[in-house]
Formats: structure tokens, C-alpha cells, sequence
């Protein structure tokens, strides 16, 4: 029922404005609405017609008398005289000629009926009326055929003299340009000085000056014209004798032709962009209406008047572009609806008591010693929504007064106006509206009186202009029906929204920034959404263009996997949703893991999204490595301290062990034991570190591994430069103290160093040598340099070595934490030499 | 039966005591050297039934020792290694060069007697 009701709306919503149009159109034409316009319309495709063979002849009387001219005129073989001068008298009627005579006729009393003035007619003679048509808007332009009469109708005077039927209707005279009635003077017909063959058939209409002298107005599209009454006769004479007399369309035909075109245009704005279309629709149909209109005088006689049908049109037009923009606008407020509804998705947006709230909390944590929010309720007392030390009991200010400060309008933060409000809270109150129009709420605080007071007051002020903002934003947007919303222009709605939206954005892109986590999010056919700063960074370092790169392309280019994997890895997603997660490839010391992953199947086509998230397990693996490598340790260590300690036992308990001996070896069993609880306590620290203390951890490390691991990470450069790196290191490590990747990162940057300045061919050692408490790695070759150059280098390195020397200098301010010592020669000629002493531990 | 003459190589003094005392009480006689470096000086010096090797120690590591060993006495003794550090490839790289035990640490008195018996065929 609701869907019927619904349909029917929308119907009505679709065809009852065109149909009002149609009605207001048809009414108006009908009324006379149009008629001025029409007339001129009508005037100037009356001037265009074609002039028809002239049949009527205008006889200028002069002094001859009329019996005379009618004898002459059956004489010369006109089929019919007049005498459009009513003071004419009695004139004879012979046979074979009509004599019209034209008399004025009267309206007889209380009748809308006519008679004629009989004024001495002679026998035969057909009087005809000879009152002159009703101008329409000052223009004369139609004539009335016969004026209906008590018994039949009294004929016009052209009707009769063209002998055409006498029917009370009116039509248009057509005023061709080239038609001019031929004039003659009366003596030439009486003295028969004319050819024959021109007279005959004729219809023959005579003048007298008094009939001259009468002049009517035909048109205005031209300038005024002035017609002579005898020759605006005659015209509608030859018109009625030619048959070209123009008839008005009915108002049924006008109508069906209305309905007609309004009909055609629905459709055709229902196919087309009203706003764009509206101009060549409306020229075009108003064109071709006054063309057609044209055609059918022309060819039909007949005048369909335009103008009913060219202002339908327009207001039709303008209908189609207003309710277009309307629904466009309807559609944008749903969009924007929902776009601000799904980007600000919480209660405390469109909840000012939550906003209130959230106000108060922010008062608190910026340290504010009183704050309060409160607003005019709709009975006008003050009603606190949210208070901190502060109630609406201390406002002191009398209603009037209180009043006058709130209408005045606080935009920011004000001392005075708080003062006037709140005298009992100092001069360090403040206060400020949030919002804007009736209802909007206020935010009355204290600023400490210590402390940070500038910063405080900044955050404050800015707290406020961020509400009032949102307040401003939230306003524009309200969807309540109130009649603000409602008359809201979208335009300033869309800027709202906008904002909101904007805003929201960027507060998500900020938060995603600060993430630790590289993001970058996909839409599903592949292109990109947005990646937060890390993940750029990311990009940029795997040579990788955020905003062009595809998903499978961006896979491609941080991890090993080649395109036909990764195209398999987001098949499956993509079908099959979930995630996977695969190694990063090495950027930098960072070591990641990505996980690619799918939003449900469930989700909507467009909501569907693929994300990518660059894992940092650099920490993890660290925290790993270094529990591990404590883990390690203590196997070690342990096995022998448990081996000492069960060999101890074994001892003491050993019968034939001798008394002194005995209290050797307890006291053997007792060093072991606390060099035991002395290693555990020294790696208990490391034991409980969490990822994030793990960073710049020293721990019990194997020297020889760590060596292992920097010549494989130099040797790039060093196969580059055809040197080699020859390494001595024992084929076992003990274990010593030091942070793996920072000495790591120390001894391969070495390395390079040296390297970089060996000749091809050349070498470079690295050795290793562990003594009872020290292991000392040595790394020496090279051309070198005056050791003052080289200290000098590390404060301002080459551009191509810059990484080296930072990551040694790095690593020598470094050492000192793990008791580690770090010397570094360099002789022009003699080659460099770097020694690393670290702390050895067993 | 007779007492052997037992070299331990072995960075832990603590350690060394111990099993020096056991050995001693066993009826044989222990030599101590910390590294590998003083147990080839010690074997280059005597002759020895038996060497108790350990793998991690200063300035020369026991593979080391064990790489040496053949080129600076010309009939070595027995080894036997006894190391916490008992990777796969210390246990192949070790068993490559003659070793005559592998023991993992810790070990206990009972084991210790029981290699020094099979090693160097004392009753």
C-alpha cells in the first residue's frame, strides 16, 4: 500500500507541475493572455502571404451619382458594387449586378442581437452593416463575417459584396505587403474608358471621401500603420472573394495542440540534461512553431496563435531544469548524508550533549581548575550540560544583564564577557560560544593560575574555534526538517560538508601517519587509495610511486615474489578473501613482513578494499635474537658451572678424598655456584626486556658470527672493486658483550671504507683473535691517509661514504656502553687500521 | 692399575680444578693448560695418555688445537672433546680430525672415569 502511495507521489511529483503549465498555458491563450503577442506574430505572417488576384477595385465616387456608377458597372460586367458610405441614399438594383449598401447597425435593446439602420433602401439593393470591428489591443486586424440578427444574421459588407454565406464568425484579414487594391476614379468607369475584360467579374467598391478619411490601425510590428477604412473592406472583400480569409483555430485544436507538446517535451527532458538542452530546445520549438504556424496560414488558412505554445515550452524548460536540479540536489544532500554520516560515525557529532561532554573532558585534561558548558533552554533559563568545579548557580550576572553578554555573541574566548558573567571566577575566566543561532551552547572557563598559562589559553582557544566549527558544519547539515536545513542552499550545505568530511580526512590521515605500521590501501580493481607517511617512505625507498604504482605492482616491489605469484596471492584474496602475509624485502636495517589483505566478500563492490601493511619486526626479531642469544649464553655457560658443581658433589662425597682437600674443593663448589648466580643475574634484566627496551640492548654475543656477518654484508662492494677481503677468525667464539647489529653495521662500514680505498688486486684483512677477557677485531688495508684527515672525515664525510662514517662514528659513541673500545689509525701509504676491543665473558 | 697421565685443555679454572681433583683421585695425574696454545706447548714438552679438549677458549680455540695437533706432535694422544658448544658442524669438523670422543657437557664423574678408561685401555 505504502509502495502504491509512494509510486503515486512520485507521479504526481512528475506530471502535476507539467500539467499545471499546460492548464495555466491553455487558460491564458484562452483568456486573451496571448493576444497581443499572437496579433503581432499574426501581423508579420500576414505581411509575408502571397498577394491573390486582385477581384475588388476601389471606384473613388467623386460627385458622380450612384445609379449611374451601378449601370456602368453592370455595364462593364462586375459581378457586384457597394456603397460603403452609409449617406449614399436610395440606389437602383438592376439585374445581373449585387448592390450592396452599407448601413450601420445597432444592437437592439437588451439583446446581443443587431439590426440595420434602414435608411431609404431601394428594392434588390443588400444592405450590409458597415460598423467597424472591435480593434483587439488597438490593432484591427479581424472582421466579423455577420452580425447575428433576431431572424438569421445581418451580413457584413465585404461578406455581401463577395456574395460569401453570412455566418456570425470573425476572421483575419490577411495584409499581404504586395496586395494593394486598385483604385480608380469614377468617371472612368462611367465614361467606359477601360478595358473590358478588366471589369468584368470584378467586384466593384466605391469610395467616398468621408469613407477615406476613416483609418484604422492594422499593426504595430512595423511601426503603426494606418489603414483607410474603404481599403481595410476591400482587403477583407478580396480575401473573402479569394478564399484566403484566415479563420483562428478553435480552442479545442489549440488545446489538443498544447497537450500535444507538452507531452513531447516530458519526453524529451526525460532523455536529456534539461540544464544543457534547455536553450536549443526552446529556440528550436519556438522556431519550428512559428514556422508551422506560418505553413498552416498559408497552406490552411487557418492560425494556430504560437505564443501559448512557445511560453509552454519555456516554462516547461525551466521546470525540467529546476526539478532537475532539485533531484540533483535531493541526490547530492543523500550523498553527502551519507558521506558525513559514515565518516563522522559517531554518537558524539550529531549528540551536542556528548560534544558537551567531550568538552568537558577536554577542560580536564588541559588542566582548566573550573569549566562549565551550558545553553538557554526553551523556557530561557540557563541549563549547564556539562560542569568541571563550576555550576550555573555562580553565574552572577542578572538574567538581563546575562542575556545581553550571550546575545552579544562570544566568538572566542573573552575576558570580559566572562568576567561580567562569572565575577567571582577572576580575571583568569574566559568565555566563548560554541556555536551559532538560538540554541547554540557556551563554554565558560578558568585559566590556571600557574603553569603553562599562554600555552593553556591557546589550546583552549583553539578547543573552542574547533566547536564552534563543528557546531557551525553540523548546522548546515542537520537533516531535521527545520526550516533552516530545509532553505539551506546545497551549495553552502556541500561546502559543510565538505569541511566535515575534509576535516575527518585529515585527522584519519594524521592518525595513520603516526601509526607505526606502513599502510597503503587498495580499491579492488588495483589503484590506489592512500598510504599513511611510513608506507610512503616505504615506496620511496623500494622505488615505488604511491600514486601510480597497482597493487600487484607495489607487492612486486616490496617483496621477493615475482608478478605471476603475486597475481596467484591476489587471485586467492580476491576470491577467497582473508590475508597472507609475506617477508619484505630488506630496506635499511628494518625488517619487515607485509600482509596483504581483503575486506569480506560480504563487504559491498564499492566499499571493497585491499590493504597493505608493512609489519616492522625488526624489534621482534631483535627481542629474539637477543633471547636466543642469552639463551645461548647460558647453555653454555650453565653446562659448565653444572658440570663443575656435579663433579664437586661427586668429589665431596668421595671417601677417599682427604680433609683439606675436601674443603678445597666446597670452596671450589661455592665460587662455581656464585659465578653461576652472578651470570643469571646478569642476563636476567635482558630476559625481561620488552621489544621496544630490546633496541640498543648489549648482550652476550658470539664476536666470530658477527664478523662472519659483516664481511658477507661488505663483500658486495668489495667483488665491485676486485679486492679481497681476507678474514682470520677462531673456529669457535667465545661469547662478548655488544649490540649485534649496531657492531655489525660498524665493522661491514669499516670494511667498506678500507675497501674503498684499495687498489684492484688489493686486499683486506679482518681478523678476529679472542684472548681470556678481551676479543679485538681488527680490520686494516687500504691506501689510507694523515690520521688527521681521517678524523676530520668523520665530522664531514665524502657524499658516496657518507653512510660509513656515520654508522662507525655511530658505532664508537655506542661502544662505551658495552665497556668496548674503539681505535682507528691512518697513515698516508700505510693503510687504515680499525681495532674494536670488546668485553669478553666466557 | 697405573696411573695415566691425563692434559686438560680448558679455559674454565674452576672447571679444571675439578675434574684435575677427580682424575688425581682416579690415580692418574692432570696437567692443566688454559688454552690450546699451552696444551700444544705441554704436549710438545711430555708425553700424555690422554687429552681432555675443550672447544671455547682464548687465543687458540680447541679446532684450532685439533688442526695443529698433528703438526706439532708427531704421535698425539687420544682426544677426547668435552664442550658445551657441540654444534653439528663442530660434532663433523671434529670427527674429521681423529677425535676419539665427543663429549657434551655436563659431564658427570661416573662418565669421566668411564672415558678415561676406554680411551686409553687403563683397567
Amino acid at each position: 500500500m505504502d509502495a502504491m502511495r509512494r509510486r503515486a507521489r512520485k507521479f504526481l511529483g512528475k506530471f502535476a507541475v507539467p500539467f499545471a503549465l499546460f492548464l495555466g498555458a491553455f487558460a491564458l491563450q484562452a483568456s486573451g493572455g496571448f493576444s497581443l503577442v499572437d496579433g503581432a506574430v499574426f501581423d508579420q505572417l500576414s505581411r509575408r502571404l502571397p498577394a491573390s488576384e486582385p477581384q475588388v477595385i476601389i471606384i473613388e465616387q467623386g460627385d458622380a451619382a450612384p445609379a449611374n456608377l451601378v449601370a456602368a458597372a453592370r455595364a462593364s460586367g462586375a459581378r457586384s458594387i457597394g456603397f460603403l458610405d452609409p449617406a449614399t441614399g436610395n440606389v437602383p438594383s438592376p439585374e445581373g449586378i449585387r448592390v450592396v449598401t452599407g448601413r450601420p447597425a445597432f444592437r437592439l435593446p437588451a439583446r446581443d442581437v443587431w439590426a440595420l439602420r434602414k435608411d431609404g433602401e431601394g428594392s434588390g439593393t443588400t444592405p450590409a452593416a458597415i460598423n467597424a470591428p472591435t480593434p483587439r489591443n488597438g490593432i484591427s486586424r479581424s472582421m466579423y463575417a455577420a452580425l447575428p440578427a433576431p431572424e438569421g444574421a445581418v451580413p457584413a459588407f465585404p461578406s455581401a459584396l463577395a456574395g460569401r454565406p453570412a455566418a456570425a464568425v470573425d476572421y483575419l484579414v490577411p495584409l499581404p505587403e504586395r496586395q494593394i487594391p486598385p483604385r480608380i476614379a469614377a468617371r472612368q468607369l462611367l465614361d467606359g474608358d477601360l478595358e473590358e475584360p478588366a471589369l468584368n467579374r470584378a467586384i466593384l467598391l466605391v469610395a467616398t471621401p468621408d469613407t477615406d478619411r476613416q483609418q484604422l490601425t492594422v499593426t504595430t510590428a512595423t511601426g503603426a500603420q494606418r489603414l483607410r477604412w474603404t481599403d481595410f473592406i476591400a482587403m477583407a472583400t478580396q480575401a473573402l472573394a479569394a478564399g484566403n480569409q484566415v479563420r483562428m483555430a478553435p480552442a479545442s485544436a489549440n488545446g489538443i495542440l498544447l497537450a500535444v507538446l507538452t507531452i513531447f517535451l516530458i519526453a524529451i527532458y526525460r532523455r536529456v540534461d534539461a540544464k544543457r538542452l534547455f536553450l536549443p530546445v526552446t529556440i528550436g520549438a519556438g522556431a519550428a512553431g512559428l514556422l508551422a504556424s506560418g505553413f498552416v496560414v498559408r497552406a490552411g488558412h487557418l492560425y494556430f496563435p504560437p505564443s501559448a505554445a512557445i511560453a509552454l515550452t519555456v516554462a516547461l524548460g525551466i521546470w525540467a531544469v529546476l526539478s532537475g536540479e532539485a533531484q540533483q540536489e535531493k541526490r547530492l544532500a543523500n550523498i553527502l548524508d551519507g558521506a558525513v554520516r559514515a565518516s563522522h560515525a559517531q554518537a558524539a557529532f550529531r549528540d551536542p550533549a556528548a560534544m558537551a561532554r567531550y568538552l568537558g573532558a577536554s577542560a580536564i585534561m588541559l588542566g582548566l581548575p573550573r569549566s562549565m558548558v551550558f545553553k538557554r533552554n526553551a523556557a530561557g533559563s540557563l541549563e549547564l550540560q556539562s560542569g568541571h568545579n563550576a555550576g550555573i548557580d555562580e553565574i552572577a550576572a542578572s538574567p538581563a544583564e546575562t542575556r545581553a553578554i550571550l546575545r552579544d555573541g562570544v566568538t572566542v574566548p573573552q575576558r570580559g564577557a566572562a568576567m561580567a558573567l562569572l565575577p567571582g571566577w577572576g580575571d583568569q575566566a574566559r568565555l566563548s560560544a560554541l556555536g551559532e543561532g538560538d540554541d547554540r551552547s557556551y563554554w565558560a572557563f578558568a585559566l590556571p593560575e600557574t603553569g603553562q598559562l599562554r600555552r593553556v589559553e591557546r589550546a583552549a582557544r583553539a578547543i573552542a574555534l574547533s566547536f564552534r566549527e563543528l557546531q557551525s558544519w553540523q548546522g548546515d547539515l542537520a537533516t531535521g526538517g527545520d526550516r533552516r536545513s530545509r532553505f539551506q542552499p546545497i551549495d553552502v550545505r556541500m561546502a559543510s560538508a565538505a569541511n566535515l568530511i575534509t576535516l575527518n580526512g585529515e585527522q584519519l590521515a594524521t592518525g595513520l601517519d603516526e601509526l607505526e605500521t606502513a599502510v597503503m590501501v587498495y580499491h579492488f580493481v588495483g589503484y590506489p587509495v592512500g598510504a599513511n607517511a611510513m608506507m610512503r617512505r616505504l615506496f620511496e625507498e623500494a622505488g615505488l610511486a604511491v600514486n601510480e604504482a597497482t597493487a600487484e605492482g607495489a607487492i612486486a616491489g616490496l617483496t621477493d615474489l615475482d608478478y605471476e605469484a603475486v597475481g596467484a596471492l591476489l587471485r586467492d584474496i580476491t576470491l577467497n578473501g582473508g590475508e597472507m602475509r609475506v617477508p619484505v624485502r630488506d630496506f635499511g636495517t628494518d625488517q619487515r613482513i607485509l600482509r596483504v589483505a581483503a575486506s569480506g566478500r560480504q563487504a559491498r563492490s564499492a566499499d571493497r578494499v585491499l590493504v597493505l601493511e608493512a609489519i616492522e619486526v625488526s624489534k621482534q626479531r631483535r627481542l629474539a635474537d637477543l633471547r636466543l642469544a642469552v639463551a645461548n649464553f647460558l647453555d653454555k655457560q650453565l653446562r659448565n658451572d653444572i658440570e663443575a658443581i656435579g663433579l664437586g658433589a661427586s668429589i665431596a662425597s668421595d671417601e677417599r678424598i682427604e680433609r683439606t682437600a675436601l674443603t678445597k674443593v666446597i670452596g671450589r663448589i661455592s665460587d662455581v655456584t656464585r659465578r653461576a648466580t652472578d651470570r643469571l643475574d646478569s642476563i636476567s634484566e635482558l630476559l625481561s626486556s620488552s621489544s621496544e627496551e630490546v633496541a640498543g640492548a648489549s648482550y652476550p654475543v658470539e664476536a666470530r658470527k658477527i664478523v662472519n656477518l659483516a664481511v658477507e654484508t661488505a663483500m658486495p662492494l668489495a667483488e665491485d672493486l676486485g679486492v679481497e677481503v681476507r678474514t682470520s677468525t677462531p673456529d669457535v667464539s667465545g661469547f662478548s658483550i655488544a649490540e649485534p647489529e649496531r657492531l655489525t653495521n660498524m665493522i661491514a662500514a669499516m670494511i667498506r671504507v678500507v675497501t674503498a680505498d684499495t687498489v684492484r688486486g688489493g686486499a683486506v684483512d679482518v681478523e678476529l683473535t679472542e684472548n681470556e677477557d678481551r676479543s679485538i677485531i681488527r680490520v686494516s688495508g687500504g691506501f689510507g691517509m694523515d690520521f688527521e684527515r681521517l678524523v676530520a672525515t668523520f665530522d664531514n664525510p665524502p657524499e658516496d661514504r657518507a653512510d660509513e662514517y656515520r654508522a662507525i662514528a655511530e658505532g664508537i659513541a655506542r661502544a662505551r656502553r658495552w665497556q668496548a673500545g674503539i681505535s682507528y689509525w691512518s697513515a698516508l701509504g700505510k693503510g687504515y687500521r680499525f681495532n674494536i676491543e670488546l668485553r669478553r665473558i666466557g | 692399575m697405573s696411573g695415566k697421565r691425563i692434559l686438560l685443555v680448558d679455559d674454565d679454572d674452576l672447571l679444571c680444578d675439578m675434574l684435575a681433583t677427580l682424575i688425581e683421585l682416579e690415580g692418574h695425574s692432570a696437567h692443566i693448560s688454559y688454552n690450546g696454545a699451552d696444551g700444544l706447548a705441554a704436549l710438545q714438552a711430555e708425553a700424555f695418555d690422554l687429552v681432555l679438549l675443550d672447544l671455547v677458549m682464548p687465543e687458540m680455540d680447541g679446532i684450532r688445537f685439533l688442526r695443529t695437533l698433528p703438526q706439532v706432535v708427531a704421535d698425539p694422544p687420544p682426544v677426547v672433546v668435552l664442550s658445551a658448544s657441540l654444534t653439528n658442524d663442530l660434532l663433523d669438523t671434529a670427527r674429521g680430525m681423529n677425535v676419539s670422543g665427543l663429549v657434551r657437557k655436563p659431564i658427570t664423574a661416573e662418565q669421566l672415569r668411564e672415558v678415561i678408561q676406554t680411551t686409553t685401555g687403563g683397567s
